[in-house]
């Protein structure tokens, strides 16, 4: 079952196009990984679906109805965690976590209890009592997190939650995530750390320029850009030559020069490479100095789809 | 009610402000009570100048001007010696000294321009008094002059006439409370645009800002119950500050809050609190940060209250000024409080200066308010 559909949506400011016939569907219990550099339409999308921002063209349902700005029984099951952090500094944490809970959950007791399960899940228990402009910019990521999900809501929107967090937050941040999907929640995440996106999600939508240019698993959009094995290769006496002869070897799908020394050698499957080139490198008696293998990143796959890096 | 219950809990946490602004203002005004004289200024007591008369006639008229005088003021001797008299005068020993020339009664019946010889510090009220006398004795001789009369029926005439006395009674007495209550209720201008825009723009703006704004629009709580919840906070305030005041009003200047006049001045302030909560309204939708709101504040309160009269009285302000301030609700609040303060007894006069007045306030809220409203759509689309 789909939880969010979206056709043909688009969205101009003024002449420039943010999403152009843009199609979406989010299914029941995945974590749906929103991936794009910035500017590339993740937010404006996220936002005309919780009816933050009108749109010139398209229809978003969600659970099966339509939503619009008055449509407070669809709201009742989202949950929003805003790319900036969106808390009062005049309350405590405990107290920020207890307004926004509030909104969708009137039972005092049942709050209480919600809200102290939110603490927990973002681990501020030491710090309830603490005022945001006390918190470092992890905790108060955390905050962030803990007052868009506190009410447990059926779908939540995630936009870049890690933006400028310390490693140990974020692991925090992604473990927390991962517990709200065991306990059923649909989640949208926009990020453009491809290794969060490895790590958490189900599934992944490429966007770039307000397009959608790839859906799929990640495994799905490597096999997507018949992406295999890369070798980098450090060699002191490199000429053209060698660069020719190597390109010639199995399964090579393009051969980049990093340097004039180094080479970014690209496979379309990971059958033998290594030993393939390191049996060059011995019969050509060539002078390698460094080599090493990796196996393909979604950034790999997104610059092999708009010819640029993610963080561009 | 989650809203109101967090505008609530900000407000608890604006209580030291709140605090400390009822400190200045009572410190202040206790101060400036106790600095006004505990006399009423308006109680009349006749005083009996001393004045030195030289009296070289000897006739009947000039004494029947001297006794005149003897009941009015206190004649004294002095030695007829001119550098005394003008030592006496130049160390504010005496006011008026009159020279009563030889011959003087005899000319002025026979109507001849001999005139009295006098020695005064000018501008003096003394002197100012004195002359009224003599006028009065004089233009009184004049005009029973015409009739031919002698001068023994002459000077019997005159203080026959001169010693009528119309009885004054004073009916509208202003005490020092009165006065008080009108400076207490002019400075209240200052320290309720100072609270309110604290209070009510500070809170306006914690809420205007855009994400916390996206994340109440996205809950199930309809954006009319949120608005009405933010309004019913700034209304809860406005009533809590205004009554901070009008409260202590009542304590300190129960015998003058109690009478109309007070009820009109309670009347006239909850008038500007709403037009000072207005106010507050619009800065917190128009500043774009805390630092704005504050200097934005600071203008308004300080500058308002110093071009409208709160701090120095509207009459010693220069019609220039004055003519700005007309532009300003503070203006019309503090005329109204003046006008109020003025009598015990208020006619129609004052009644139609004091609608006027109220009126042109309820016109200013309404204006404000139409400005908010369109800041608001504006600022709503913004989000959007």
């Amino acid at each position: 079952m789909n939880v969010i559909e979206v056709k043909n949506l688009t969205k101009k400011y003024g002449n420039l196009v943010a999403l152009d016939n843009f199609n979406l569907e989010v299914k029941e219990g995945e974590i749906l990984g929103l991936l794009g550099p910035n500017g590339s339409g993740k937010t404006t999308a996220i936002n005309c679906m919780l009816s933050l921002l009108e749109f010139n063209n398209g229809e978003i349902t969600i659970f099966g109805k339509k939503m619009s700005p008055d449509a407070y029984e669809i709201k009742k099951d989202i949950g929003i965690v805003p790319q900036n952090i969106a808390v009062f500094n005049e309350l405590t944490v405990y107290e920020n976590i207890d307004y926004f809970c509030g909104l969708y959950v009137m039972n005092k007791e049942k709050r209480k209890k919600l809200v102290d399960e939110a603490i927990q899940l973002v681990g501020l228990q030491e710090f309830k009592n603490f005022f945001p402009k006390k918190l470092s910019g992890g905790l108060l990521r955390r905050l962030n997190i803990a007052c868009g999900i506190a009410h447990k809501p059926k779908l939540i929107f995630l936009d870049e939650p890690t933006v400028a967090v310390d490693p140990q937050s974020r692991n925090n941040i992604l473990e927390g995530i991962k517990t709200l999907n065991k306990q059923g929640a649909t989640i949208i995440y926009t990020t453009h750390y491809m290794e969060e996106v490895e790590q958490l999600c189900n599934r992944i939508v490429i966007i770039d320029k307000g397009h959608i240019i790839a859906v799929g698993t990640k495994e799905q959009l490597k096999k997507m850009m018949e992406l295999g094995e890369k070798i980098t290769i450090e060699i002191t006496n490199l000429t053209k030559k060698h660069i020719e002869n190597l390109s010639q070897l199995p399964n090579i799908k393009n051969i980049r020069v990093i340097d004039e020394d180094t080479l970014s050698i690209h496979f379309t499957n990971n059958d033998h490479n290594l030993l393939n080139v390191l049996d060059y490198v011995k019969d050509n008696n060539l002078n390698c100095i460094r080599v090493y293998s990796e196996l393909p990143t979604l950034n790999d796959v997104f610059l092999e789809i708009t010819g640029k890096e993610l963080r561009d | 009610m989650q809203v109101y219950k967090v505008y609530l809990k900000i407000l608890k946490r604006l209580y030291p402000f709140i605090l400390m602004y009822v400190v200045i203002f009572y410190g202040i005004f206790l101060l400036q009570s106790m600095n006004e004289p505990t006399t009423n200024n308006l109680d009349f007591q006749i005083v009996k100048p001393s004045i030195p008369v030289i009296n070289h006639d000897d006739s009947l008229l000039t004494n029947t001007f001297i006794d005149y005088l003897k009941e009015k003021t206190k004649i004294v001797d002095i030695a007829f010696v001119e550098e005394k008299i003008s030592d006496a005068l130049f160390h504010r020993q005496i006011y008026y000294v009159i020279e009563i020339p030889d011959d003087f009664g005899k000319s002025f019946i026979n109507k001849q321009t001999k005139q009295l010889k006098i020695s005064k510090i000018p501008a003096s009220a003394v002197a100012i008094y004195v002359e009224s006398l003599i006028n009065k004795f004089f233009n009184t001789a004049r005009l029973y002059l015409v009739s031919g009369i002698d001068e023994a029926t002459l000077s019997e005439s005159i203080i026959k006439d001169l010693s009528k006395e119309v009885k004054v009674e004073i009916k509208d007495k202003i005490t020092n409370n009165t006065i008080n209550a009108g400076y207490y209720y002019n400075f209240s201008n200052y320290v309720y645009l100072c609270l309110l825009i604290l209070i009510i723009s500070l809170i306006t703006q914690v809420f205007n800002q855009t994400e916390l704004k996206k994340r109440n629009l996205s809950s199930p709580v309809k954006l009319k119950k949120i608005n009405f919840q933010l309004m019913l906070g700034h209304i809860s305030v406005t009533i809590i500050v205004w009554l901070i005041f009008v409260i202590g009003s009542l304590i300190l200047m129960k015998n003058v809050m109690f009478t109309f006049n007070g009820l009109l001045l309670i009347f006239n302030s909850l008038i500007f609190v709403i037009v000072a909560a207005n106010i507050a309204f619009l800065i917190g939708n128009l500043a774009k940060n805390s630092e704005a709101q504050s200097a934005i504040a600071n203008i308004v309160s300080i500058g308002s209250s110093f071009i409208c009269g709160a701090f120095v009285p509207q009459m010693f302000l220069d019609k220039k000024v004055l003519l700005l301030a007309r532009f300003l609700p503070s203006y019309w609040f503090i005329r109204a409080n003046d006008v109020i303060v003025s009598t015990s007894k208020l006619g129609d006069t004052q009644f139609s200066i004091i609608t006027k007045c109220i009126v042109m306030q309820i016109i200013f809220i309404f204006i404000i308010y139409f400005m908010n409203l369109v800041i608001t759509k504006f600022r709503r689309k913004e989000v959007k």
